[in-house]
């Protein structure tokens, strides 16, 4: 079972915690008595771990621990904080969590990355008497491409932030709150909402791309976007997003994702100054 | 008999798990194995015999005086795949099942120098993984809740459904529903006389 304590605490810069306690109802009797009865008994932890700042590199270590763990089970030490207690009812190797979700976002602001993961505890522990009766792994394979088509509209048609999350059909079971089996169905997706203001003539390039790649109609390269290291642009001196020329960079050491957009439609705005406002969804789709 | 004693009907807490038991046959009609779970949420230790942690949930129990055949469908948890590859392996059908329920109040415990009056979780110091041991609590009922036989079962991706039947079952029809192919049965009186369990003659 991995370790992710160091990959997943370094970093981060606030958790919110929701704890449950015992599960169960009570049940009153004639004489007003209520009697209370429980049923799991190990306490249930949900972390929304919070980061902030992150580059490039800092992101991309998150995303692989989440790549290569988004089905299984691992650990999470916090026995410092006691805020699990569970390594005082059991041991450190109690302290087994699975990812519930999974979100980045980064603008032109200042061209880093924020975002939030939520854990929930697991009752698959890290005990060999658990471990020896079922398996459990993630995959997730790369669909990589080379196309290079959406990447030319970008070039012109920049958008001024981009959020990342991912498609998971992994199936999980639960015990209480606590996350019970998972299965990999292999089919971890990768997802992003890009956000756009355009001029109209990079609007037009982009709204024909559109067009022609539609829905199921066509695949083309994604990016990701950040800052490789000791690449930065200086982010516009206003405070809101009202300038086409804020956008956010490609990376350009990362390899293109096979995707596709994920909605037969697509929405945007003309605002009375000229401008374009528009969003979209994508989905990695494999080869 | 659904005794429920003083021993935790006067206490204030009550904690009720289930243990479930199911006598597992191979296809030439000699025991294999009996699967146990529970649908606690660690392993619970009692007679000294292992119950494995399952999410598992059953109807509602209807019990009545007619002598009509009660039914229950249990839902298991089959993500992992262990127990469809079991079914697919052995015989469960017009095999035992049985459902205990377990009432018993939850003894105290100290974390950290704090007591808890009724342990807040409930691992045994000193066991090398986590688990409960019944056998242990004095404050407890046992008390058998159903009995009987699995009639079917189905399985999918997520989980596998049986439907168990009360041993009455047996009065009115010595097997269990299936279609039987006429090859296996050179008249029709053979057929009618013949106690047919799935998988095995006896």
């Amino acid at each position: 079972m991995n370790n992710l304590t160091t990959t997943l605490l370094n970093k981060h810069y606030h958790i919110d915690i929701e704890e449950w306690g015992k599960q169960g109802n009570s049940v009153p009797f004639d004489s007003g008595i209520e009697q209370r009865v429980v049923t799991s008994s190990i306490p249930s932890i949900e972390l929304t771990i919070s980061y902030n700042g992150l580059n490039f590199s800092d992101y991309e270590i998150m995303r692989t621990a989440y790549e290569n763990n988004n089905s299984n089970t691992f650990i999470v030490d916090l026995n410092d904080s006691k805020i699990d207690l569970r390594p005082d009812l059991m041991t450190e190797n109690a302290s087994v969590w699975a990812f519930k979700d999974f979100q980045f976002k980064i603008n032109a602001k200042d061209v880093l990355y924020s975002g939030k993961i939520t854990l929930v505890t697991s009752v698959f522990f890290n005990f060999t008497e658990y471990q020896s009766l079922f398996n459990q792994f993630s995959s997730y394979i790369r669909s990589a491409t080379t196309d290079l088509s959406f990447i030319n509209v970008l070039s012109n048609a920049q958008p001024h932030a981009a959020e990342f999350k991912y498609s998971n059909n992994a199936i999980f079971s639960n015990i209480g709150q606590s996350v019970r089996h998972a299965r990999n169905k292999g089919g971890l997706k990768r997802a992003w909402t890009l956000n756009w203001l355009l001029t109209e003539s990079n609007f037009l390039q982009l709204i024909t791309f559109y067009r022609k790649n539609s829905g199921i109609m066509g695949e083309f390269g994604m990016p990701e976007f950040g800052i490789s290291t000791g690449y930065y642009l200086p982010y516009a001196d206003n405070d809101y997003i009202v300038d086409q020329d804020d956008y956010v960079f490609r990376v350009l050491s990362d390899t293109l994702s096979n995707a596709r957009f994920a909605q037969d439609s697509f929405q945007y705005q003309k605002r009375v100054d000229g401008l374009y406002q528009c969003r979209a969804e994508i989905l990695e789709v494999k080869l | 008999m659904k005794t429920i004693t003083n021993n935790s009907r006067s206490s204030r807490q009550l904690a009720i798990l289930h243990l479930f038991e199911f006598d597992m046959y191979n296809f030439d009609g000699t025991f294999k194995e009996t699967l146990r779970f529970t649908d606690h949420d660690i392993f619970v230790d009692y007679n000294f015999n292992d119950y494995t942690p399952l999410a598992i949930s059953f109807d509602r129990l209807v019990e009545d005086f007619t002598m009509s055949v009660d039914s229950i469908n249990i839902t298991i948890d089959n993500v992992n795949g262990a127990l469809s590859s079991e079914a697919l392996a052995s015989e469960w059908r017009n095999n035992r099942a049985s459902i205990t329920r377990v009432s018993y109040t939850p003894a105290a415990e100290t974390i950290d120098s704090e007591t808890y009056d009724y342990g807040y979780g409930d691992n045994l110091a000193g066991t090398t993984y986590p688990e409960l041991d019944l056998d242990a609590i004095s404050n407890k009922d046992v008390w058998t809740l159903f009995g009987g036989v699995i009639d079917t079962f189905g399985a999918s991706e997520s989980a596998l459904n049986a439907t168990i039947t009360t041993e009455f079952n047996n009065w009115s029809r010595p097997f269990p529903t299936r279609t039987y192919n006429q090859n296996e049965f050179t008249t029709i009186v053979d057929a009618m006389t013949d106690i047919i369990y799935w998988g095995r003659q006896e």
